[in-house]
């Protein structure tokens, strides 16, 4: 049976698209077979992240509007045959699709795939509901910023509500350097002060900017954190990436001098 | 410049104020409001601190302050 895990964070630009595609591809890094699925009407661009855009036919709603069949509208990865991408698109026809027809063709990937990983629209109206409803765990992404943290912590409030099976924090964009000169706060506060346990943390890094539909580079610090990620999610372990580790000591230290002087 | 200490207490303080949902100008005004009336019976070498806990259903309200003295009544004739 499918772990289903919809990927949420309530603020708006914090990374939610972009780690359920890195997700997507560690986990298939591991030999997971995986999809994910973009519920994000209207805003979606987890095929622009996963560089798949100019292979969509049919979409979710054409599988919800019984247009096509569920393997129709699944794209493979063009690089790991374990991936897959079920896109959303058509924003006219969004608002007729509920939770429950969404759950009816995510059951119907149940044997077929080891990970469901759904993209959820940012802000908890409608398309949060629709996207939490057809899950059984949520990743609560977010940024070592008040703004972000403040909307996870009511995100997690609604989730509670949910009685899913686990919630969990990410802490995206976290800057070693800052973490080291005592600027930013560290991810074990913040997963303190949600009272979320902590399932990863990712640096903040050009590499994932620059990666954008054509997957992490092998060596990348992010690509490493991704590991370590998807690792705590099919092996429950707790192991954190550790984003200081370049900013520490004698060399640690030049580094900080040039990136703040940068 | 911020630094890690102040973004956490500032988080912490903007989360618990959304969980109790009350507004931060809330407390202020409760202790100014309080300042007013608790100096009518003592003589207070600190303003009244104000703790607002969220308590099953409903909320524990604490309130805490330091006076010098007490004030004597006065009776008013009537």
């Amino acid at each position: 049976m499918a772990r289903k895990i919809v990927i949420t964070s309530g603020k708006g630009g914090v990374g939610k698209t972009t780690l359920t595609a890195n997700l997507g591809r560690a986990l298939a890094d591991l030999g997971c077979r995986v999809v994910v699925i973009d519920v994000d009407f209207g805003l979606n661009n987890l095929d622009v992240v996963l560089g798949v855009e100019n292979k969509i036919v049919y979409d979710l709603c054409d599988v919800v509007e019984g247009r096509c069949r569920i393997k129709q509208a699944l794209i493979q990865d063009e690089h790991k045959c374990n991936l897959f991408i079920l896109p959303s698109g058509n924003v006219s026809a969004s608002s007729m699709i509920s939770g429950q027809q969404i759950r009816l063709v995510i059951n119907g990937l149940d044997g077929v795939f080891d990970y469901i990983l759904i993209d959820c629209p940012a802000g908890i109206d409608v398309g949060f509901h629709r996207a939490v409803s057809c899950s059984d765990e949520a990743i609560v992404v977010a940024t070592p910023s008040v703004p972000s943290l403040r909307d996870a912590d009511k995100v997690i409030t609604v989730l509670k509500s949910y009685k899913l099976d686990k919630i969990k924090v990410v802490v995206n964009r976290a800057r070693g350097d800052l973490i080291m000169s005592d600027k930013m706060m560290y991810p074990k506060d913040i997963s303190e002060l949600l009272k979320t346990d902590l399932l990863g943390v990712l640096p903040e890094e050009d590499e994932v900017f620059l990666s954008s539909g054509y997957g992490l580079c092998k060596g990348s610090d992010s690509y490493k954190a991704y590991k370590v990620l998807a690792n705590n999610l099919v092996k429950n372990t707790e192991k954190i990436y550790d984003v200081t580790n370049k900013y520490s000591g004698f060399f640690g230290s030049i580094r900080r001098s040039i990136k703040r002087g940068i | 410049m911020k630094n890690q200490t102040d973004e956490i207490m500032r988080v912490e303080r903007v989360i618990n104020n959304d969980r109790l949902k009350i507004k931060e100008e809330f407390s202020r005004l409760l202790e100014k409001d309080l300042t007013c009336l608790l100096q009518e019976y003592f003589y207070l070498s600190s303003s009244p601190q104000v703790q607002i806990v969220k308590k099953g259903k409903g909320y524990g309200v604490s309130i805490e302050f330091d006076c010098s003295n007490l004030k004597s009544f006065i009776n008013i004739p009537n």
